[in-house]
């Protein structure tokens, strides 16, 4: 109903010329929002059951309102709490982390700070294999219009992540990374 | 019913294996008939619980292709619907209703998924079933997913047991044949046997044995079969043994018998002669008796006969003849003949037995029976006193009981003259008595002695002197009384003499 409702205030408001742009954040938004969806955190990750479902953007903010509106207020059980982070080390208490464009250069050690975290880490920066080989979990992969992502399993399980297995039948590759 | 009268004749093996075949075919029947029966009932229920199922399934596997805008997948795993033959077709549905996969069973073109989904649930409409139902993950509509089922696995179901049916029929028809010989070599084969055996003891072969090889029922058949022939045999042997042994016996016996009938019959023919013998002389005596009586009745008017002629001759010689004295003396002569002629008739009567059963006077028997020998007995000193009271009357044959008289009169003078009594006297005594004549002669000569009492009725049993007496006179009495006129005749000892007492 939510997208609904979106579709139509988007119809109203921006009908052609934003339309291409403002669909490729608002398609990740979304697809944030269904990644916690299939993926489940331990419950180490809340320390208290009131504890917030903490979402983090690395970096200059692509994705604008949409984020929000597609996380919406809560996630699970969890209220929504969105952080702006200019540097990973602020990144702890993040579940989720998404890795702007802007921080591709410092993308490796972004990365390192962020390996004792129990963050997914995702990013749509660069060379996804690079990403994926240096402890990122998914990466976004952009086929002309369509918007994809590759799976770093194995990086997620030893976060302590549990990701569902239906969604590795819709990644484009489970095990993103590996052997390269 | 003809069938059955058919079947009744049938050989057992045929009948167990008909009994079998349709115990068999007939659970077959009633079970496919309660499987159908339970499938159609039951359908909508199982069909439902299945798309229920199928549908969670479905909608778990697609929710990530829906929520990552990934239709090929879904596509993919709609597909997986071809091994659900009940599913007709199938979609899915992004949330703003645009149909994101879809799925048409193959070889179906009638039915086809709707554009939008429709409302939420499940919905029977004939025999097929609608159900429409979210796409959700965590609480989140990803989008909605659309099923058709139809009877389509029923009828699939249906004709799967069909073919079960006819394989199972083919294979009890199949596994028939094989019942029937083993049911020949294990059931039938063994009752034949023991029918032949049956037939072969009944044609009187008694060493016939039934071979016993198993415990069944026929096997017991079997052993008791032979313990039957076994026995049959022995008691057959022994049975002709004693029948022998019988034959044997009763041979000897008929033997011994035969010579023994021939004995008696030699011995029954001599006695039978004796007695005519003797009869005849009893007869001969008889008249003896009646020649001397006679002599002595004719002796008194053959002397006035005498007489009568002389005074004739002699009137004439001294002229005192007239035709009045002729006339006289005639009718005198003639008289005293008349008078020999029946005495003759008399005595001729007392020889001829009579032939009817008459009524008759036993005082006119007693009067002439006296006044036959009334004058030879007067000559021998003894006295014959008649005392009659009432005239009995008798129904039988006055010559025989005439006889009887007589005999007991010559017993009673022979006594007499024996005993050389002086007072000799006979007494006769008759009169009624209960319906019946009694008549007893007594005499005074001593009596019989008490030890041969008993025996004086007896054939040939007599105690005069050798010549005299033949001992049948009183055995003869006795039968004419008792066997022929039906009534008694006894003897006892009164004062001084023999009663005799015939009782008629």
């Amino acid at each position: 109903m939510r997208r609904v409702m979106l579709g139509m205030v988007m119809l109203l408001l921006w009908y052609t010329p934003v339309y291409a742009e403002a669909t490729e954040y608002q398609i990740k938004a979304a697809m944030l929002a269904n990644f916690a969806l299939f993926i489940d955190w331990p419950p180490a990750a809340f320390p208290t059951a009131g504890s917030p479902f903490v979402a983090c953007v690395l970096g200059d903010d692509p994705f604008g309102p949409w984020l929000k509106h597609e996380l919406g207020e809560r996630v699970g059980s969890h209220r929504l709490e969105i952080r702006h982070l200019q540097d990973a080390k602020a990144a702890p208490e993040c579940h989720m982390v998404f890795i702007c464009r802007s921080e591709q250069p410092r993308l490796k050690q972004v990365l390192a700070s962020l390996r004792d975290t129990r963050a997914l880490i995702i990013s749509d920066a660069g060379d996804i294999n690079y990403f994926c080989r240096n402890g990122g979990m998914i990466g976004f992969v952009t086929e002309g219009r369509k918007v994809r992502f590759d799976l770093n399993a194995s990086a997620a399980a030893k976060a302590g992540l549990k990701i569902d297995s239906k969604l590795k039948r819709v990644s484009g590759s489970a095990e993103c990374g590996a052997g390269r | 019913m003809p069938i059955l009268r058919e079947v009744h004749n049938w050989p057992i093996q045929r009948k167990l294996l008909l009994i079998t075949l349709a115990t068999t075919v007939a659970s077959l029947v009633l079970v496919m008939a309660g499987i159908g029966a339970y499938e159609v009932a039951t359908y909508r229920d199982r069909l439902a619980r299945e798309m229920t199922e199928e549908s969670s399934f479905i909608a778990a596997n697609s929710a990530p292709t829906l929520a990552f805008d990934d239709a090929q997948t879904a596509q993919e795993i709609l597909d997986t619907l071809r091994g659900s033959p009940a599913v007709a077709a199938a979609a899915l549905y992004t949330m703003d209703g645009r149909m994101f996969a879809s799925y048409v069973r193959p070889g179906q073109r009638s039915v086809a998924p709707p554009p939008s989904p429709g409302p939420e649930g499940l919905r029977f409409s004939g025999p097929s079933l609608e159900l429409v139902r979210p796409v959700q993950k965590k609480g989140h509509r990803l989008g909605m997913l659309y099923l058709s089922a139809d009877l389509a696995t029923v009828h699939a179901r249906l004709t799967g047991y069909a073919g079960i049916f006819l394989l199972v029929s083919l294979a009890i028809g199949g596994g028939a044949f094989l019942l029937q010989r083993l049911l020949q070599r294990l059931v039938s084969e063994p009752l034949l046997r023991l029918s032949r055996m049956a037939e072969s003891i009944a044609g009187g072969d008694l060493t016939t044995h039934a071979p016993v090889d198993s415990a069944d029922e026929i096997g017991q058949l079997a052993g008791a079969f032979n313990h039957m022939a076994c026995e049959l045999a022995h008691s057959y042997a022994e049975l002709e043994m004693r029948v022998l042994e019988r034959t044997e016996k009763l041979t000897s016996a008929l033997e011994k018998l035969r010579s023994e009938t021939e004995e008696r019959i030699h011995a029954v023919e001599e006695l039978r002669k004796r007695e005519r013998l003797l009869i005849q002389q009893s007869r001969l005596a008889a008249m003896g008796e009646m020649l001397v009586n006679i002599s002595h009745q004719w002796r008194q008017p053959l002397n006035v006969l005498g007489l009568k002629v002389q005074e004739l001759g002699l009137s004439y010689k001294y002229g005192s003849f007239s035709e009045e004295l002729l006339d006289d003396n005639i009718a005198k002569a003639m008289e005293i003949i008349q008078h020999m002629s029946q005495t003759i008739s008399d005595f001729q009567d007392y020889l001829t037995p009579n032939k009817e059963k008459v009524r008759f006077s036993a005082d006119q028997v007693i009067t002439k029976t006296v006044s036959l020998i009334e004058e030879t007995y007067q000559r021998q000193n003894i006295s014959i006193q008649v005392i009659s009271t009432g005239d009995p009357q008798i129904t039988g044959f006055p010559n025989e009981y005439g006889q009887v008289l007589l005999n007991l009169f010559m017993n009673a003078r022979d006594a007499l003259l024996e005993q050389r009594v002086t007072d000799a006297q006979i007494t006769v005594r008759s009169w009624a008595e209960h319906g019946k004549a009694v008549l007893t002669v007594t005499d005074n000569a001593g009596g019989i002695k008490e030890e041969i009492l008993d025996k004086i009725f007896d054939a040939y049993f007599t105690t005069k002197e050798l010549g005299k007496g033949t001992g049948v006179g009183l055995f003869m009495s006795k039968n004419i009384i008792e066997q022929n006129m039906g009534g008694r005749l006894s003897v006892r000892n009164v004062n001084g003499g023999a009663e005799f007492k015939i009782e008629v």
